[in-house]
């Protein structure tokens, strides 16, 4: 390159360096944005430099390469994991490897306890694990998925607190700030149950409606992305509304709506008393319903249908499955409890003959996750019933899927109930579940 | 379109991870930030393999990340009150545009280059910035690590930046072109 071409990029250079640094006023801003419109090598140098801003700081959280940095750095935290993102594009890892200041171990925010059903871990460093394996290590940038309604992640963060993912959710790992654990729940639930000891580390979730900040708390809290429904079962839950900067401290036994849309006052209200009754109606369940809607015809009411997923748990092989059913946690405004004398009665077509698998997922009536419990039901116990057929299943019926879960789903919530057909597709529906009980 | 036209997650994802460096630059130039930047583009790829959206093709996936990476950065910038003098529309467009042309870049090789560009610098241009990028220091801070001025500190980091663009562009020129 001639040198006065250079001195020329220099001059343009230091420009952008201080309209970068912020010290530029409204028209050295114009000023730049002429220059990106006018000058195709002013857009060459911008973006040149902020690639090298990202591949620097790359390669300072990679903790690879020579020491360089004198101290500890003033305003970040901790160097959080994705940048190993870096490590699958090789050239770019080392060569910011180069600037490094010092040696980072990564950082682990938790351990993976148990993970049932189909699940899937994409790492901070680009990998996906299909089906989570137990003692996988989660850190930051890592995202978990669990892709159907009964199945869920349980991780334990290391001082004895746990976080349980429920079924159909995305949950990212974000860098730990100080003590404090970040979680981005990009939809689905989480439930968080806290660590013993006096100063138990605070976790944060944050979601696309709020930030809520629990110190010692037992919570859990349901995501979409427009409203977040954090349910307080014990200690305080701090909730910010992201549109508007509010607060409102969540106690023990109340619950908050927190919606995108900041015109409905922010507040605390009594969680409501538990029922022991819900129906599942496919025309009005929507997003609460776990199947493709098909409307009413003049043969047949609404129902839904089961869609195919590929099951998978530890090391076995997957297993394709059809799955169809209700979260009930989203559907019932009241908890739904499970009583020694609850029955669930499915209303069902398929196109032939063939044993389904009726479930239900729980948690602790204000509590934390509590397992899966199933039963399956061979053709010959599916009494005809018009086009449909029935199975009324009890509670004493359902057997535990989880060993070290709770025994039995008596005195538990009903999270989610669905039916299952596995390997074949045989064309499962729901017309109606009917929960009753005393 | 049938899905075996579009993009898998595999796909997606190898295609974001390639792009990762000029995805998070363009959050960069918004937010300033280089966490900030990070963080923004792993919204992208979350949102890419969760939400459901279909791509026919990498340029079309490549366009997307790139809009929602600049969404999320104003976004970013909003929640915390920083709404410093940015670009403007057409601006932003017209770096948009230059980032897709230049995708025909042999982007590795570049890559290497200003590894090995960087790996000879003088100890004292790499101290800069690290401080500058991996610490996120405004320059005034910089200026005050380092007990210089701050218009110092502006003239050293944009001569660094051209040295390294011009040592990179002297790596990447064929033998005997010079």
């Amino acid at each position: 390159m001639r040198r006065a071409e250079r001195v020329s990029d220099e001059s343009v250079l230091e420009r952008m360096v201080r309209f970068l640094d912020g010290a530029s006023g409204a028209r050295e801003a114009a000023e730049v944005s002429r220059l990106i419109r006018d000058d195709p090598r002013a857009r060459d140098l911008l973006q040149d430099l902020a690639e090298t801003a990202v591949l620097v700081a790359d390669g300072a959280r990679e903790g690879a390469g020579p020491v360089h940095r004198p101290g500890p750095p003033a305003r970040r935290r901790s160097w959080g994991r994705w940048s190993s993102i870096a490590a699958g594009i090789a050239v770019v890892g080392a060569a910011v490897g180069a600037l490094s200041a010092r040696t980072v171990q990564p950082v682990a925010v938790g351990r993976v306890e148990r993970a049932v059903g189909p699940t899937r871990l994409f790492t901070a460093a680009g990998r996906i694990l299909e089906g989570v394996p137990p003692g996988e290590s989660l850190g930051p940038g890592d995202t978990l998925e669990s892709r159907s309604s009964d199945s869920w992640v349980g991780a334990d963060l290391g001082d004895g607190a746990e976080v349980t993912i429920a079924g159909e959710s995305v949950v990212r790992v974000l860098r730990p700030d100080g003590s404090e654990r970040w979680f981005d729940l990009v939809e689905g639930s989480l439930w968080f149950s806290p660590g013993a000891g006096a100063s138990p580390a605070p976790v944060v979730v944050r979601t696309a409606a709020a930030v809520l900040e629990g110190r010692g708390a037992l919570f859990d809290v349901r995501a979409s992305a427009t409203e977040s429904i954090v349910r307080v079962h014990g200690g305080t839950v701090r909730v910010v509304r992201r549109v508007d900067g509010a607060v409102l401290d969540v106690r023990a036994s109340e619950r908050a709506t927190v919606s995108l849309a900041a015109a409905d006052a922010l507040v605390a209200e009594p969680q409501p008393a538990s029922t022991s009754r819900w129906r599942l109606d496919p025309a009005t369940i929507g997003d609460a319903g776990l199947g493709l809607y098909r409307p009413a015809t003049a043969t047949a009411p609404a129902r839904l249908a089961a869609f195919p997923l590929l099951w998978r748990e530890g090391d076995l092989p997957p297993v394709l499955i059809h799955v169809v059913g209700a979260a009930v946690r989203r559907a019932s405004d009241a908890p739904v409890r499970i009583g020694p004398a609850t029955r669930i009665r499915f209303r069902c077509r398929s196109s032939r003959p063939a044993t389904i698998c009726f479930g239900v997922s729980t948690q602790r009536l204000g509590g934390v996750f509590a397992g899966k419990f199933d039963v399956r039901v061979p053709p010959e116990a599916q009494r005809p019933s018009g086009d449909a057929w029935e199975v009324e299943v009890g509670i004493g019926d359902l057997r535990p899927v989880s060993s070290d879960l709770a025994d039995s789903a008596h005195g538990l919530e009903l999270a989610e109930v669905y039916a299952v057909s596995i390997v074949e597709d045989v064309g499962l529906e729901l017309e109606t579940i009917d929960v009753a009980g005393e | 379109m049938s899905d075996a036209e579009t993009l898998d997650e595999s796909a997606i994802l190898r295609v974001l991870l390639a792009w990762r460096t000029r995805l998070s630059a363009a959050a960069w130039l918004v937010t300033r930030d280089t966490h900030a930047a990070e963080d923004i583009f792993q919204s992208a790829v979350v949102k890419a393999l969760s939400s459901g959206a279909r791509f026919d093709a990498e340029a079309a996936l490549v366009s997307w990340a790139f809009i929602v990476c600049r969404r999320e950065a104003i976004d970013w910038c909003r929640r915390r009150g920083r709404e410093t003098p940015g670009l403007d529309e057409a601006a932003v467009e017209c770096l948009d545009s230059r980032w897709l042309e230049r995708a025909r870049e042999r982007a590795a090789e570049r890559a290497e280059a200003l590894r090995a560009c960087v790996e000879e610098a003088p100890a004292e241009s790499r101290r800069l910035l690290s401080l500058r990028y991996a610490d996120g220091l405004p320059c005034g801070e910089v200026a005050e690590r380092l007990g210089i001025g701050l218009d110092a500190v502006y003239k050293r980091l944009s001569r660094v930046h051209g040295l390294l663009r011009a040592c990179v562009e002297g790596k990447l020129a064929p033998a005997g072109d010079f």
